[in-house]
């Protein structure tokens, strides 16, 4: 940085047509990064038009409990892929079912009400919907459909999946054990070696 | 003198500059590619490209042996910068690279990224789960295995601070 030595009351002058345009382009930038940053950081999960189609939330457990009245219905659910299976013609998904936050994006899987499974015409690669991922699904609700989990029969819902969304796997930044980390003098090392506490 | 070393300088930092630019596929291998199209189009008429060299990067799903030759299953990513693929989500598909040399299932392990250029040929289905998955098959000219990417943190730390001692 450079000091410019000021007299008192005048300021520094510089050319006056150079000034305003510089400021103009950088309220451009700004405005044109906050669009962007708009546009992708707002999409909405699932898409607009499928959650126009959506009604009021049904709770998870309604669609255990093998309820016809809400078969045809369009649903957002999510959760973390246990399976995922290949089939001739698309693939099926077996979900355990977590509660979506206020963006639809499942939160933790302790709060998990049940598992689901979801079936799409689509192939889906089980080397990218693999084990523990996140996802959010807006779709159909499909027949029940019971199947062995363990000694028992789990009669899963299944959704016809009509629109899908693979939430991206979260890198959490770990520090590394680092001998000259030190808390207290953080950004400033050259202090480190203070005489006194 | 000074200036001598100046200009010995500048020379030393270019040359350090194209050594550690140099790309993952050799100058050879590259002149060679003659398809630039997208993956998914190889994809949906394998047949049509038959012949053509490209240039495809990925991550290893599966390296399997024989006698005559090794066999990789890649799950397709898009190349980022200096040839090396870019993990993600955003894979259009799968293909085999197979090799008439050996490749060693330890090396060429599971989640490996690699680079590969090579010459197009009649694509393969194969199962996946009940799925029948049209592989296209490249015969492998060239393959360059990246290194792991370890779990990076700054290894020369910047700072800027205003403080005082008393």
């Amino acid at each position: 940085m450079v000091s410019e030595p000021r007299s008192n009351g005048t300021p520094v002058t510089r050319a006056p047509e150079d000034k305003p345009r510089r400021g103009c382009k950088l309220v451009l930038l700004l405005l044109l990064s906050l669009a962007h940053a708009c546009m992708t950081g707002c999409a909405s999960v699932p898409s607009r038009q499928f959650q126009q189609q959506v009604g009021p939330p049904i709770p998870f457990q309604e669609l255990l409990e093998e309820r016809e009245i809400h078969k045809g219905e369009m649903v957002i659910l999510g959760g973390y892929i246990l399976e995922t299976v290949n089939e001739p013609h698309g693939s099926l998904l077996t979900i355990l079912q977590a509660p979506l936050d206020s963006r639809n994006k499942p939160k933790s899987q302790d709060l998990s009400e049940g598992r689901f499974l979801l079936r799409t015409e689509k192939f889906l690669d089980p080397e990218i919907y693999t084990k523990g991922r996140k996802l959010t699904v807006g779709g159909k609700v499909s027949e029940v459909l019971p199947q062995p989990l363990g000694n028992r029969m789990y009669r899963y819902p299944v959704i016809e999946a009509e629109e899908l969304y693979l939430w991206s796997k979260e890198t959490r930044y770990i520090r590394p054990y680092d001998p000259y980390y030190d808390y207290w003098h953080y950004p400033w090392h050259w202090y480190r070696y203070r005489p006194y506490p | 003198m000074a200036v001598t070393w100046a200009v010995r300088l500048v020379g030393i930092c270019l040359v350090s500059l194209m050594l550690g630019c140099a790309t993952g596929i050799s100058r050879e291998a590259r002149s060679q590619v003659t398809y630039y199209g997208s993956f998914a189009a190889l994809q949906t008429a394998p047949d049509e490209h038959m012949g053509k060299i490209v240039m495809l990067g990925g991550k290893i799903i599966e390296t399997t042996g024989s006698e005559t030759f090794s066999e990789i299953t890649v799950l397709q990513l898009p190349l980022g910068r200096r040839d090396r693929p870019q993990d993600g989500d955003r894979s259009r598909g799968r293909y085999l690279v197979r090799s008439e040399e050996f490749l060693d299932p330890a090396i060429y392990e599971k989640g490996s990224l690699l680079t590969v250029v090579g010459r197009l040929s009649s694509s393969e289905v194969r199962s996946i789960g009940g799925f029948q998955y049209a592989y296209p098959l490249v015969e492998a000219i060239e393959i360059k295995l990246w290194p792991r990417a370890r779990e990076a943190y700054p290894r020369v730390h910047f700072g800027i601070g205003v403080g005082a001692s008393f």
